[in-house]
């Protein structure tokens, strides 16, 4: 079986997974704009994922079973959903500032947009090492 | 992944923008009956507005065992946390909705008018409690807020489409 956890194919579909969830937790940001005592939520993913990637000494797990031992590998590193409890802003109604949401849509949108075109050439590069060049 | 979760947030954004439209057709009644002293209930025409609410995230068995399980607690940085622990362990929230077309409590306004039909006898009439202009000002909020839904919507659109080029 092709191994693929030394590449950054792993990473690349975890970060994926993270801003899918973030886009939904913006999606229902900007959807409760006028929602009265709504609260804005945020996912955590970035900070988490460079912990791990920075870990030290951390037990192997070869069964589902196993407890893990030390730092969160990568493998365990999960978007966190948070309600902030940032000040109110002018609206009145909330803590949701639209002009950050929006901002945050697009930013979020745009490393989705990268992450995808990044995966797609390396199961491009895959595809080609695999089947080879052709002319067969 | 299911089809369904993919467009996910395409429904999230799908919630805010009816509620958007229905908060839109309500200030669109209260425009055209500002002016409005007689309504088949009797009196003037009472403003009308939407309550909105969040839509909670959708809570799932796991989630409510999880919240009880008593949490083994972590003094050390080099104890060993539960995996179920490190699991979010709120969802995402699903969006809005209109709970209610609520009618606005405030006073009618009293206008000096003798010479309308509706007026009483010392020549006062009792005109809707709505204010034009902050019915425009809403409008336009509401108008803001659908665009930043559609927005969602086309963000989720074009990340699909990234994901079908694989």
């Amino acid at each position: 079986m092709l191994d693929m956890e030394g590449t950054s194919i792993p990473l690349l579909s975890k970060a994926l997974d993270a801003y899918v969830v973030r886009q939904r937790v913006i999606a229902d940001n900007i959807a409760n704009s006028e929602t009265p005592g709504f609260r804005r939520k945020e996912v955590r993913f970035e900070e988490e994922l460079r912990k791990a990637l920075g870990k030290k000494i951390c037990g192997r797990r070869t069964d589902p079973r196993h407890l893990p031992v030390g730092k969160p590998g990568v493998k365990e590193v999960r978007p966190k959903i948070v309600s902030t409890d940032d000040p109110q802003v002018p609206n009145g109604v909330n803590n949701v500032d639209m002009e950050r949401e929006m901002v945050q849509l697009t930013k979020n949108y745009l490393k989705y947009i990268s992450a995808m075109e990044v995966l797609r050439r390396r199961l491009r590069d895959l595809k080609l090492s695999v089947e080879g060049r052709g002319g067969m | 992944m299911a089809i369904e979760r993919i467009f996910a947030s395409m429904d999230i954004g799908a919630t805010g923008l009816s509620a958007q439209r229905v908060r839109m057709e309500v200030i669109a009644g209260n425009l055209a009956n500002a002016e409005t002293t007689k309504t088949p209930q009797g009196g003037p025409y009472r403003r009308r507005m939407v309550v909105l609410r969040s839509v909670p995230p959708k809570v799932q068995f796991r989630t409510v065992l999880r919240g009880s399980i008593v949490a083994l607690r972590t003094s050390e940085p080099g104890h060993i946390v539960p995996e179920w622990e490190r699991e979010p362990v709120s969802g995402y929230g699903r969006g809005v909705k209109v709970a209610n077309i609520a009618q606005d409590p405030s006073p009618f306004r009293r206008v000096y008018d003798p010479s309308h039909p509706d007026a009483d006898e010392d020549g006062y009439v009792l005109m809707p409690n709505i204010r034009v202009l902050k019915e425009m000002v809403d409008m336009l909020a509401a108008q803001r807020a659908y665009e930043a839904n559609a927005a969602v919507v086309q963000a989720e659109k074009e990340m699909a489409r990234k994901a079908l080029e694989l």
